[in-house]
């Protein structure tokens, strides 16, 4: 299951495919073959050198092919280092915000310009060591600090009093100011690491949960979401060397950790669940929770998610198929029980040989050829499965799987006519009155068709679900100039 | 106190008439007073004239929920209009082809003048002048079939609302 999770979590469609151009799959034949081919010396078949060329093609034509992957790795590295510690250091400041931080600051300011102009009106009839008001706050910033470059010096008795306050004061202040920046850095660090602080974060997602299959569940993620990985919360109540080492293995994940219970809408709410991209509800076996009592944890946590967030896709765990009424009961978008796809595994592995490792490949979320969700360009709509499916073979060597169709939810605007009736404002208010949620959390329909015939006709609810080796590049569908062949020799409009 | 032509061509059945047609409709016009609060036309009774208003400002009441027994919904489902002069319609001008129940109610908001056309006096013009009878005849049926149209989609809108209301 856990690779179900991860794929079913993805944006929607109850189908047990890839979402959003990511990848699942197996391994490429590509290496195995440049490997015989090393081995045997002999001339590419015209099957291999027809794949050898398309794939150079597309790698011009700005494809992650596979061997420019380590420089664009690079750049992203780079990047991210930057983004990470820019954060740092706005969360420092909002940390600050909660302190007496600002307040020191401000009463070091209001004594500096106090102690300036009184240093200025003592010293300078007398005296004018100090050329003028600028001077004199010079003056007070250098000794309040504590740095005393001795530029400017009192010479007056007075002058050397008001002197005297500002070090004082200034040892005081400045140390209070070094101290309060220090304590936050710290405190947050130890919170961090108990799982104490706050999720700040927007489009991230939440992991409830844990067990054994927890780091496929991220391994998935990461595979399916790179380059750009979103944020990932973990709640749960996972001792601190196993987040750690969760956290440790996945060092491309920014991870945010919150312990504590999942089914606790406190705990979710310190999750920023209302905020969150997507949440996984794992069945959990984490803090001493019995994995055979985890359908009923999972369900409480699930009907939280939804009560506070009902927009966010949510895709639960179930050990046991028979409490998925209760979930559906919840609006949860996908369901997915473990070892649900074991029997038809098994059962092919017996029937034909090669079959199971079939669809296990398909299932994997490593490298090689993946299954991947693509959105069709405007100018598809209207044509046939038939002819997207020469276009993604021709061009992209990928076999066309599935088409994915969503129809959005109805609102309530849907229902009302342009000039607003009375039976208009009826419906309205009988639907305010219910004091129920009738349309935020109404769902879209996604349907999917597996092998879809060649005379359907694309409509602009449809998505393209392809097994190939590498992700269908959006900017070359949508490249204009890109004219291929369709069919008999029919080239593509525009 | 007579309807003035000009004011007469205002009204949305009466739009295709020509003068001296208007001066006929005019005569079998009845200017009638009805004070402040004072009924109109009554939901649910039969009727048969037709009202124009003259001055003042008459309240629309409609019911959008049936009545069943003692459970009297009427008192909260309503609809309310304001019509004035001004607006130049016409009230219960479905009795001048029919004799049906009235569909809504009708009261004075302030003293109004109203006038009234019944259904005898009308019929008689229209067979003695069947052009006119034919014209208003024509935007009778007008009115009528818009109102079809409209109150189909508002049968739609609501099993819609239904639909949706039962699937949760």
């Amino acid at each position: 299951m856990n690779i179900g999770a991860a794929r079913a979590f993805f944006k929607s469609g109850p189908f047990p495919v890839i979402q959003e151009q990511e990848h699942l799959g197996f391994r490429t034949p590509a290496r195995s073959r440049n490997a015989a081919k090393r081995r045997h010396g002999q001339v590419p078949s015209p099957y291999q050198l027809d794949v050898e060329t398309k794939f150079d093609i597309m790698g011009h034509r700005g494809f992650h092919g596979r061997d420019r992957r380590p420089h664009t790795r690079d750049i992203t590295n780079v990047k991210i280092d930057l983004s990470k510690w820019m954060q740092t250091y706005t969360e420092a400041f909002k940390a600050l915000q909660g302190t007496h931080f600002f307040r020191v600051v401000t009463i070091t300011g209001l004594l500096i310009i106090l102690a300036a102009m009184l240093m200025f009106v003592v010293e300078y009839p007398q005296e004018p060591v100090a050329k003028g008001v600028w001077d004199a706050i010079w003056w007070a910033i250098v000794t309040m600090t504590t740095v005393g470059y001795g530029d400017i010096v009192p010479k007056t008795v007075f002058g050397r009093i008001i002197g005297f306050g500002v070090m004082i004061s200034g040892v005081f202040l400045v140390s209070m100011m070094t101290a309060t920046i220090a304590s936050v850095f710290v405190s947050q660090r130890i919170k961090e690491g108990k799982g104490l602080e706050d999720v700040r974060d927007r489009d991230h997602i939440v992991v409830c949960g844990w067990n054994e299959h927890g780091n496929s569940v991220i391994q998935g993620l990461v595979n399916l979401l790179r380059p750009r990985i979103p944020v990932v919360a973990l709640v749960n109540e996972l001792p601190r060397e196993e987040v750690d080492a969760i956290l440790y293995r996945f060092k491309d994940i920014q991870f945010r950790f919150v312990r504590g219970n999942f089914t606790k809408e406190e705990i979710l709410a310190r999750a920023n669940i209302k905020r969150a991209r997507a949440a996984i509800v794992l069945a959990d076996a984490s803090g001493h929770h019995p994995i055979e009592a985890a359908d009923e944890r999972t369900i409480f946590g699930a009907l939280a998610i939804k009560s506070m967030a009902p927009k966010v896709k949510t895709c639960a765990e179930l050990r046991n198929p028979e409490n998925k009424e209760h979930l559906r009961r919840a609006n949860v978008d996908e369901i997915v029980v473990r070892g649900e796809q074991n029997a038809a595994i098994l059962a092919s592995a017996a029937a034909a040989t090669g079959l199971s490792t079939v669809m296990k490949l398909l299932l994997n979320v490593e490298e090689g050829n993946k299954l991947w969700r693509v959105r069709l360009p405007d100018r598809f709509v209207g044509r046939t499965v038939g002819d997207l499916n020469t276009f993604f073979r021709d061009k992209f060597s990928a076999i066309l799987m599935a088409i994915v169709t969503e129809t959005s939810a109805i609102r309530l605007e849907d229902i009302m006519s342009q000039d607003a009736t009375a039976i208009d404002d009826f419906i309205k208010r009988k639907f305010e009155e219910s004091g129920k949620d009738f349309f935020s959390s109404g769902k879209g329909r996604v349907s999917v068709q597996i092998n879809p015939p060649f005379d359907y006709v694309l409509t602009k609810n449809d998505a393209a679900v392809v097994l190939g080796r590498d992700r269908p590049a959006e900017a070359s569908l949508l490249e204009k100039s890109l004219d291929f062949v369709v069919g008999g020799g029919r080239s593509e409009e525009k | 106190m007579i309807p003035e032509i000009d004011f007469l061509r205002k009204i949305y059945i009466f739009q295709d008439l020509v003068d001296q047609e208007l001066e006929f409709i005019a005569q079998i016009m009845t200017p009638r007073e009805f004070p402040s609060g004072e009924l109109v036309i009554e939901e649910g009774k039969q009727g048969d004239s037709m009202y124009v208003i003259a001055e003042g400002e008459v309240q629309v009441f409609k019911s959008l929920t049936m009545k069943f027994g003692e459970d009297d919904f009427r008192e909260t489902e309503k609809t309310l209009i304001t019509l004035r002069a001004e607006d130049h319609v016409v009230i219960g001008e479905m009795s001048l082809i029919t004799e049906a129940e009235r569909s809504a109610t009708v009261t004075a908001q302030i003293d109004s003048t109203l006038y009234e056309i019944t259904r005898e006096h009308f019929l008689n013009l229209a067979w003695a002048k069947p052009e006119l009878g034919l014209k208003v005849t024509l935007r009778l049926a007008e009115l009528v079939s818009q109102r079809l149209k409209k109150s189909g989609e508002d049968v739609i809108r609501l099993t819609t609302a239904l639909s949706i209301a039962l699937s949760q």
